[in-house]
């Protein structure tokens, strides 16, 4: 059964997790292009993306572009194979009528 | 904390992850969309001042603009398409539109018929700008309507303005409203 991820779960990082996903393996997005896309303030786009860089989802890098900073971000393989089992996951739920308990619950019940 | 999803929220929540891959791939789009209203406008400038300054090579001079503008737009989708920039389906949709508005607008006008150029030329340039306010709409581009919809208004005006007044509103304010927008979704879209 595919894994239902709970970091990725909370919508303005399911949000980043698609938009970088969409972007195919290996390419990355400036900072102020995915900000723009998204329509996300820089504060809010920066604390979510340092979660997912801190699970390992996401790569950060920074650079100079003409003397100015730039921010560069890409999704990791491991991001993409977490949201992809993400995504796989909600389509698999859809599929059943009840509720459903995530991995969290039997995580809480072990 | 136990998290409980049901179907719904599921359903939600793949509909927030299409919703931002188009808005990704919308983001590239427009990072390469700015260059043709600038083309355009560029092409209306010349055009409209040729009417003014050489009324009677102006029909020749449009006929080569015209030709070299939609050759160039032609080439500027090869080339973009040859980036391959992740813009999904959406850059054959959009190069898709734009040949389907640019038939319809030869067929029109040929139903239409106006007679005398510079109606031809308010035609043509109006057709252009509702192509544009639709795709603006599509693409949630407020700057894309906004310059369908002044320029539309700056053209209809013109109608009521004596020669060569007319030519060079159409030109000069139409042609500059396409460029101007066109650098502002640039500088809106592109990271660089």
């Amino acid at each position: 059964m595919a894994r239902f991820d709970p970091l990725i779960h909370q919508p303005a990082r399911l949000r980043i997790m698609a938009a970088l996903s969409a972007l195919g393996p290996e390419r990355e997005v400036e900072f102020g292009l995915l900000q723009r896309a998204l329509g996300f303030t820089p504060g809010n786009l920066g604390s979510h993306l340092r979660k997912l860089e801190e699970a390992g989802y996401v790569e950060v890098r920074k650079t100079f572009v003409q003397r100015r900073p730039r921010t560069y971000i890409r999704l990791t393989e491991r991001g993409a194979q977490a949201f992809r089992e993400h995504v796989l996951a909600l389509q698999e739920l859809l599929q059943t009528l009840p509720p459903l308990t995530s991995s969290l619950d039997a995580e809480d019940a072990a | 904390m136990a998290t409980r999803l049901d179907p719904r929220e599921a359903r939600d929540a793949l509909a927030l992850v299409e919703e931002a891959a188009w808005q990704m791939r919308r983001a590239f789009a427009q990072s390469v969309l700015w260059i043709y209203p600038v083309l355009w406008g560029t092409i209306w400038v010349l055009g409209f001042t040729m009417e003014v300054l050489a009324p009677q090579t102006a029909p020749l001079v449009w006929t080569g603009l015209n030709v070299v503008g939609i050759l160039v737009s032609f080439a500027l989708g090869w080339y973009y398409r040859h980036q391959h920039l992740p813009v999904g389906a959406l850059g054959p949709q959009i190069g898709a539109f734009w040949l389907a508005w640019l038939v319809y607008t030869v067929v029109l006008l040929n139903l239409v018929h106006p007679t005398d150029e510079a109606t031809i030329g308010r035609f043509i340039g109006l057709q252009a700008m509702l192509g544009y306010v639709i795709m603006g709409i599509w693409l949630r581009t407020k700057a894309f309507i906004w310059m369908g919809l002044v320029t539309s208004a700056a053209l209809l005006a013109s109608a009521w303005l004596p020669a060569p007044w007319d030519s060079l509103v159409m030109g000069w304010l139409g042609g500059g409203i396409l460029i101007a927008a066109g650098f502002y979704v640039r500088m809106a879209w592109t990271s660089e």
